[in-house]
């Protein structure tokens, strides 16, 4: 079911009206865990097997390193649930990359069934919290500390349900955020209707739905040009301003499904971790990764990169952990080399920074070059954005082609000014941000609690009267 | 305490109903969506609403190319550009339109109907709103329309986008590889059956149904899979039971990527539809 979706506005109608009816935890919580079960089996219902399956392992690990008195049965029940979760990733998402690396197997064969199994939906993003929530757990016991990260439970039922709870949870079961069990569970209480925060969940839905349907629905119309043989037709010049638009699509796109989930989340008393803070005005890599995704980032800091010694054993090492935590983001996103490869470019666009931090390029305070490392972080992210739009190594080579061979070609200019039209609010949402410190003028005015109000309306009213064609969430594939 | 959300409804509404009561006054018709989808349910929604033309064109991205201002007043293109024309003639099968004359495109039957485009077509009450206000219709958007008044203003016609001859000779080659084994004749036979119901559907409303099959690049025109689909194709609809349209472009279709004409030749098919199409009305 898509956020976008009829169906998903009358389940969301039930499930606020039966959630508020009811102010006991238990029968919030049951309401939330019925209706997060129809909005993930809705169009798939036997994915709900694994779904069960992944959390009820996530469960009983957590459950016995909670619980267990001594160190090795701890440790024990930790890296089971790491490791299961881990294989449940591995053989349903990587199970074709793998296969088709190295095996050859026969369509009809026992292999060749197992291959066709489609990837469940979300399944990236759960697993990732059954791990958060056994590493938590684990960490918190061997630090000593007497408070659980899971908050005060009673028995294995209870923990059961909350730990379901903690891995549907429809706002963010698909796509995130993902938000750590340390984070989640102790906001798991009875909540009151009367405690609802309205404008700031307005606030994110509207901005959400603006950039998925407005921005990014609307974008994507244009960027499935840059697919052969779609290219042929446009000019190297075109196709660039395709690119940039693929650049504000990819943003839109997964920003406005965060902020939907928090919008969400918030009319049922959740507060879910920001995703996006203003990524493209970054003028570092490492920064840009601080406002991009930034809750995968912090998983992967602290899950991945930490463990491996991040930047604490010494300068090869670090360069070391950085590709190899960016090249296991990159697999993340999705069961494809070219996944890996868009990891590595970022890895090692951070690793050449790090080499390079003590130059006059990274230190000056000028205008010219911050804009100048501004232009870099967004050339290189962009150019980044071809290997997610074309998974496919032969046709990101075609379109390479395709710019040299169409650079004299006729620019045409119909299709650039509804790039411009579509990308100008998300320039502005990061030119705005930028002059957030203005003391007068029309950015200060902007930024003011007054102008708020009637720009939220606007964008509402562009939701209405501008919304594309729905497409899928980009990140719905991961 | 909580900030009100009332300013924010009140600007969206004055957003909506000032932007509505605009364009409902606009003294010109939008006839290009920003894209060939939303031309696709703007052609739609166009003639659904105002179901005049006596003739309806049915079929892929290929028919879409025809040019409605050669087609005339009495002929609507609904072709849905990656579509079927089973799209097409379902659509003016649930709309309760009845045209004199249906004229159904053979080149593409590898899709089925497309449930999605129907559905966002025909719901209620997005067709009802659509049709009493034109501010929800496909093309009328404030982008669509901002870009429409530029174009006008500055005389500039749509922009022909046709690929460097070296490009359009590899599309061709792919094709040739594409259309040298047989279709799947699954899917095949499914899509036929499915027409075949369709058109009886609307024979027996008393619409005439004829079929057409678009010139293609005469490198193409003889492979494989086009003689079994030809083959499947007067087998269902035979030319003594029904009217057939002979299109052709002399010494040979110039197209974009082998199947889709050059402006040119559209306009040349364009016309020889206009022409035929009496006869098929008469038979």
């Amino acid at each position: 079911m898509l956020f976008t979706d009829r169906i998903f506005f009358l389940l969301l109608a039930a499930t606020f009206a039966f959630y508020y009816l009811g102010r006991s935890v238990l029968w919030q919580l049951a309401v939330l865990l019925v209706a997060s079960l129809i909005f993930y089996a809705y169009a798939q219902p036997y994915l709900l097997i694994l779904l069960a399956c992944s959390a009820l392992l996530s469960t009983v690990t957590s459950y016995q390193v909670e619980r267990a008195h001594s160190d090795a049965p701890r440790r024990a029940w930790a890296i089971a649930g790491v490791a299961v979760n881990l294989l449940v990733l591995a053989f349903f998402k990587y199970d074709r990359l793998f296969a088709a690396t190295f095996l050859a197997p026969h369509p009809d064969g026992v292999l060749g069934a197992l291959l066709a199994i489609p990837l469940p939906v979300g399944i990236s993003f759960y697993t990732f919290h059954g791990i958060s929530l056994v590493v938590d757990v684990f960490r918190a016991r061997e630090a000593g500390d007497t408070a659980s990260p899971l908050g005060r439970e009673r028995g294995f039922l209870d923990h059961s349900m909350r730990t379901f709870f903690y891995l549907t949870f429809f706002p963010q079961l698909v796509a995130g955020p993902i938000v750590k069990a340390k984070d989640f569970y102790p906001q798991i209480q009875a909540k009151a209707f009367r405690n609802i925060h309205w404008y700031g969940a307005a606030k994110a839905l509207i901005i959400g739905f603006f950039l998925k349907s407005v921005v990014a629905d609307n974008l994507a119309q244009q960027t499935f040009v840059l697919q052969p043989p779609y290219c042929y037709s446009y000019s190297a010049l075109n196709l660039a301003v395709v690119l940039f638009a693929y650049s504000i699509q990819i943003f839109s796109d997964f920003a406005g499904y965060s902020l939907i989930a928090i919008g969400l989340a918030r009319l049922f008393g959740y507060a879910l971790p920001d995703n996006f803070r203003f990524p493209y005005i970054a003028q570092t890599f490492s920064e840009f990764w601080t406002r991009w995704h930034m809750s995968l980032s912090a998983w992967l800091r602290d899950y991945v990169y930490y463990p491996l010694g991040g930047n604490r054993k010494g300068p090869h090492r670090t360069y070391v952990n950085l590709l190899l935590v960016m090249a296991l983001g990159g697999l993340w996103h999705g069961a494809g080399w070219s996944y890996a490869i868009w990891g590595l470019w970022h890895g090692t666009a951070l690793a050449v920074e790090r080499g390079l931090r003590g130059t006059r390029f990274y230190l000056s305070e000028a205008i010219g070059v911050k804009l100048l490392r501004w232009a870099l972080v967004f050339l290189v992210v962009t150019l980044g954005w071809v290997l997610f739009k074309l998974p496919n190594f032969a046709q990101v080579r075609e379109l390479a082609v395709v710019f040299w061979q169409n650079r004299h070609m006729h620019f045409a200019v119909g299709a650039p000014f509804q790039v411009f039209a579509y990308s100008l609010p998300v320039v502005a949402y990061h030119l705005l941000y930028k002059l957030r410190g203005a003391p007068t003028g029309p950015a200060a005015f902007l930024w003011s609690m007054r102008a708020e109000g009637p720009l939220l309306g606007v964008m509402l009213g562009a939701i209405v009267l501008q919304a594309g064609s729905p497409t899928p969430f980009i990140y719905f594939q991961f | 305490m909580q900030r009100s959300l009332f300013p924010v409804f009140i600007s969206a509404a004055l957003v909506i109903a000032g932007y509505a009561a605009l364009v409902q006054f606009l003294p010109f018709k939008v006839q290009k969506g920003q894209n060939q989808f939303d031309t696709n349910m703007l052609r739609a929604q166009d003639y659904l609403g105002r179901p005049e033309a006596d003739t309806v064109m049915a079929g892929s991205s290929l028919t879409f190319r025809l040019p409605p201002p050669v087609l005339g007043p009495h002929i609507a293109n609904l072709a849905i550009a990656g579509g079927s024309p089973a799209t097409g003639i379902t659509l003016i099968e649930r709309s309760g339109a009845r045209p004199r004359l249906v004229l159904v495109e053979v080149n593409l039957l590898s899709r089925g109907t497309d449930a999605a485009t129907l559905q966002s077509l025909l719901r209620f009450p997005e067709r009802q709103l659509r049709e009493s206000v034109r501010a929800f219709r496909t093309g009328y958007d404030p982008v669509n329309l901002a870009e429409r008044v530029i174009q006008a203003l500055l005389h500039k016609a749509d922009e022909d986008l046709v690929p460097q001859p070296d490009a359009i000779r590899k599309l061709i080659a792919d094709q040739r590889q594409a259309m040298s084994s047989p279709p799947d004749a699954v899917s095949l036979n499914r899509n036929l059956a499915q027409i075949a119901s369709l058109v009886s559907t609307l024979q027996a409303r008393g619409v005439r149904v004829g079929f057409f099959e678009l010139p293609i690049d005469p490198n193409l025109m003889d492979l494989a899979g086009e003689k079994e689909l030809r083959r499947a194709v007067m087998e269902r609809f035979p030319p003594d039971h029904f009217c057939w349209l002979k299109l052709s472009v002399p010494g040979g279709a110039h197209t974009i990527d082998g199947l889709h004409l050059m402006t040119a030749d559209a306009v040349l098919v364009a016309t020889q539809v206009v022409e035929q199409r009496r006869a098929c009305l008469k038979s």
